[in-house]
């Protein structure tokens, strides 16, 4: 089976995806996406409009069905987990953040302790230390009584963040859920994950609008086009002229920053 | 008009006086005049008819029922639905229901009476349709004995059948009289309890015909509440206790369980000792001629003694 | 807007550790004084001594000595049934309409969203016209069977209709129960405009009650009440976290189609089984979650058992004034009193929280 890049043999994966196709009835999305994400790897997936981004976070979060190819997720499919299982190896923080009853902030993100508990059990030490390091993580603490649904998009996303991490798996999917935070709020979130996957070895794939904040917290990019892999790699190795050029259909500059030695990308009016 | 006096309605009364006298006044001594007809029905409304009515649509069973009784069957050409008294009317075509009379049909039948009860006719607007086509409607509320015998009466007058409706009324009070005096003999009079429906249970009240019927065979209605129909709660009914428990069967409550089975019931001495009647509904609850059927037929069930050949029905 | 501060914050609330074990036992203990206040208040006057007596001599053998028999029926078959009858049919409708409302993602929805009541009140419709409230069975007329065979078939239509490839969705459930709702109501109107004599039995039943039942109805609801509420009661932090959104719901580990489906029958069970002995009373289940999420917030584990609770006290208010507001024994349609006590309550609390609540 052709895959885009060779596997690394030396680090078992964590995420591996084989000649994925899904996507919905009547409109198919992914086409023979394949990839491999290792432990503690920080994954930007970027890509236009209606490339699969999104798609591709329900298909690995196991929300849509696979039509062809598989999913393993730490070494078994994806749908053959059960769904507390699946939620204890891996929390999304998805688009879709509208909450219907107005819960305190701070019991959103208990929501997150939800695969580890017991039907009747109540709240253990273990759970509640979790989730004050998670809020804490997220500088969530301040928004621990407000009710989730009178925080501003920003700050709900913070708190969603903060649920993801108080789930305690070490795999982490994120579809632009920085996206309504302000500048600096997004530097600290990412400077939280880059910490937490270099130290702690959480892997991180993120979906991304914003090209120069992938490239520079992003180890790896993952470029899609059209349900499929344009380009898989190192920022410096995807971020070039000619690969953004052909994907984004626009004239960009791709400056080397010297001074940070990396990568930004401007597109040209 | 000797009985229309007698219902005690003097501004009705007053009103026909005064019309009269304007008429007389008015067109004194014509010789066409003298076969018009003239009442005041139960909404106050004079209604008067150039000759009398001899096309004439009855939109409540009970007033066929009375038309039928006074002699002026063949007059009637129309009857609601669920008109099926005297049976010689389900030959008659119909023209919608009580509730929802059929203005069309009716103005196509083209009649020179029409004759509604008073509740139905503040709730169909659209009979409206019915007087502006020049048709007269009559309105009646009959509630008790005696509006009965006034609405036979005057329907007689409408219809020019004055002496058979009199004799007919008079036969039905004699026959009110002849149990009347039976019952006297009683030794008690017995409190009753009657059924207008069973879930939700509900009692005939005061302001009903039904209670003018169980007065008519000298019994006591234990539900003391005024308003036809009443929700009642069974722990009052438990409270009273009654002699006679009295079940309806008809379309308000179709086919009624027998009490003894039903939960609660065990608890009434009634219900224990047998003094169960069921009724028919519409012989009980409908302000017709055939009310008096039902006084004679719960007289003969309320005292078996006084009438050894009883009529009532003792089951469904 | 970052930081703490002005905005909004969660009414008082501790962590939702759930109530203490202290706290739920208070609150029986006032439901059942409650029930013995009601006890007291009907035609027969029964003095609280009585009662009293009457309550404890399955306890304490001859307490109630001195109780007069038709006095000690009324006590325990006619107030006591009816006072727990009117308990757990509110709180099978307070209960399942939190249940739809957090399921179904729509604050409007109630026990009756997905046609239980119009298909329920075309079964009793049927029974009451075909006469069938004569077939007697230990007591209990067949309207109650009738009324729930139309409640699950109602059920099956609106499961069938809102199904799409193999999958239920809320919006499709609720559309598709409106649809059911207005096509089986229309039913019942025709039965109602073929037979207008019975019009008035129909409404009236429709308008629910709880007259003249007893311990055999109480017994027919319980086992719903019970392992529905056991079933639903299990599933809180299921719904706390499917307000989160189906997908989120997911991704947190939630199997939701599974969860959904089991809430959604297992509340409509109870829901149909109220219904079948109380008629249609409304405005419970809207009303009762709404008030109780005002009050202590939408944590499922808590306004699950709250909303049971408080539904079953509303109905029982409202239920004893139904019997005992009107003199002479009368009795008032006690759908109608939910609905006049429970809005002008529900508008007070919305309005004095308005300002830090979104509902």
């Amino acid at each position: 089976m052709p895959s885009a890049i060779a596997p690394q043999e030396e680090h078992p994966a964590l995420i591996r995806v084989r000649d994925l196709h899904c996507g919905y009835p009547g409109r198919p999305v992914l086409q023979s996406i394949s990839f491999d994400v290792g432990p503690g790897e920080l994954v930007g997936v970027l890509g236009p409009n209606g490339s699969g981004k999104t798609t591709l976070v329900l298909a690995l979060s196991g929300v849509i069905p696979i039509e062809r190819g598989s999913i393993d997720v730490m070494g078994a499919p994806i749908d053959s987990q059960k769904a507390k299982e699946r939620a204890r190896r891996m929390a999304v923080v998805s688009q879709e953040a509208d909450v219907k009853f107005p819960f305190s902030c701070e019991e959103v993100v208990r929501m997150g302790r939800y695969p580890h508990r017991g039907r009747w059990r109540g709240n253990a030490f273990r759970d509640e230390e979790r989730v004050n390091w998670a809020m804490d993580a997220m500088d969530a603490r301040p928004l621990a009584e407000r009710l989730i649904t009178a925080v501003s998009g920003g700050e709900r996303q913070r708190v969603m963040m903060a649920r993801a991490l108080a789930q305690e798996t070490p795999i982490l999917l994120l579809d632009e859920s920085t996206s309504a935070m302000d500048i600096h709020r997004k530097l600290e979130v990412f400077r939280t994950l880059d910490a937490l996957s270099r130290e702690k070895g959480l892997t991180v794939l993120t979906v991304l609008h914003d090209l120069n904040l992938a490239a520079l917290f992003c180890r790896r990019i993952l470029l899609l086009r059209d349900g499929r892999v344009a380009a898989d790699g190192p920022p410096e190795r995807v971020f070039t002229r000619e690969i953004l050029e052909d994907v984004y259909r626009s004239k960009v500059l791709v400056r080397e920053i010297e001074e940070i030695g990396r990568r930004q990308v401007v597109f040209l009016p | 008009m000797k009985s229309f006096f007698k219902a005690g309605r003097p501004a009705a009364v007053a009103f026909v006086l005064l019309a009269l006298a304007f008429g007389i006044l008015a067109v004194p001594c014509q010789a066409a005049e003298a076969s018009s007809v003239k009442i005041v029905d139960d909404a106050g409304h004079a209604i008067e008819l150039k000759k009398p009515a001899e096309r004439i649509i009855p939109l409540y069973g009970a007033f066929a029922e009375m038309l039928y009784a006074i002699g002026t069957g063949p007059s009637v050409v129309a009857r609601t639905q669920a008109d099926d008294m005297p049976p010689e009317i389900v030959k008659l075509p119909a023209v919608g229901t009580h509730m929802r009379p059929n203005v069309e049909m009716i103005v196509g039948m083209n009649p020179d009476l029409v004759v509604q009860s008073a509740s139905r006719r503040a709730e169909t607007p659209e009979m409206e349709g019915v007087t502006s086509a020049g048709i007269p409607i009559a309105v009646f509320a009959p509630e008790t004995f005696d509006a009965i015998f006034s609405t036979m009466e005057r329907l007689g007058v409408l219809t020019g059948h004055e002496d058979s409706a009199k004799a007919a009324v008079d036969a039905l009070k004699q026959r009110l009289e002849a149990v009347r005096e039976k019952v006297a003999k009683a030794p008690k009079r017995p409190r009753v309890f009657f059924e207008v429906r069973t879930e939700p249970l509900t009692a005939a009240g005061g302001g009903s015909i039904v209670q003018d019927v169980l007065a008519a065979v000298g019994a006591e209605n234990v539900v003391k509440l005024d308003g036809g129909v009443v929700r009642y709660s069974f722990e009052a009914l438990m409270k009273d206790d009654p002699d006679f428990y009295i079940v309806q069967s008809g379309p308000m409550n179709r086919n009624p369980s027998e009490p003894g089975s039903r939960v609660h019931f065990d608890q009434l001495r009634a219900v224990r000792g047998g003094k169960v009647i069921f009724v028919d509904e519409l012989l009980f609850s409908r302000p017709g001629p055939r009310a008096v059927d039902a006084v004679e037929q719960l007289a003969a069930a309320l005292y078996p003694d006084l009438f050894p050949k009883s009529g009532a029905q003792k089951s469904p | 807007m970052t930081g703490a501060g002005a905005g909004p914050t969660a009414p008082g609330r501790g962590p939702a550790g759930g109530g203490s074990l202290r706290l739920w036992l208070a609150l029986l203990a006032a439901v059942a004084l409650l029930t013995f206040a009601t006890s007291g208040i009907g035609p027969f006057g029964i003095s609280y001594e009585s009662i009293l007596r009457v309550w404890l001599s399955p306890f304490f053998q001859g307490a109630a000595s001195g109780v007069g028999d038709s006095e000690r029926y009324i006590v325990v078959h006619i107030r006591l049934a009816r006072a727990c009858l009117a308990l757990m049919a509110g709180a099978s409708l307070g209960l399942a309409g939190a249940v739809y409302q957090g399921v179904l993602l729509n604050p409007l929805a109630d026990p009756f969203t997905l046609g239980i009541s119009a298909g329920g009140a075309l079964g009793a419709s049927l029974a009451i016209l075909f006469g069938w409230g004569g077939m007697h069975f230990a007591g209990m007329s067949g309207l109650p069977v009738a009324a729930f065979a139309g409640s699950m078939g109602a059920l099956y239509l609106v499961y069938m209709l809102g199904r799409v490839d193999g999958k239920v969705h809320s919006t499709t459930l609720v559309l598709a129960g409106i649809m059911v709702s207005t096509f089986l109501s229309a039913w019942i109107s025709l039965l109602k405009s073929l037979h207008e004599d019975s019009v008035s039995t129909i409404v009236f039943w429709i308008m629910g009650s709880l007259s003249g039942k007893g311990w055999l109805h109480a017994l027919l609801i319980a086992p719903y009440l019970l392992a529905g509420s056991a079933t639903i009661l299990a599933y809180a932090r299921e719904l706390d976290c499917m307000s989160l959104g189906e997908v989120q719901a997911m991704q947190l580990g939630v199997d939701v189609p599974r969860i959904r489906l089991t809430l959604l029958v297992a509340a409509s069970l109870i829901t149909a089984a109220a219904v079948a002995v109380s008629g249609v009373i409304g405005f419970i289940g809207l009303v009762v979650p709404h008030i109780v999420r005002l009050c202590i917030g939408p944590g499922h584990r808590r306004l699950l058992p709250l909303s049971l609770l408080l539904g079953g006290v509303l109905l029982l208010i409202s239920d004893t004034l139904a019997r005992s507001i009107l003199p002479g024994g009368q009795e008032l349609p006690v759908g109608v009193l939910t609905a006049i006590l429970g809005g002008p309550f529900f508008c007070h609390l919305l309005l004095r929280r308005k300002k830090n609540i979104q509902l």
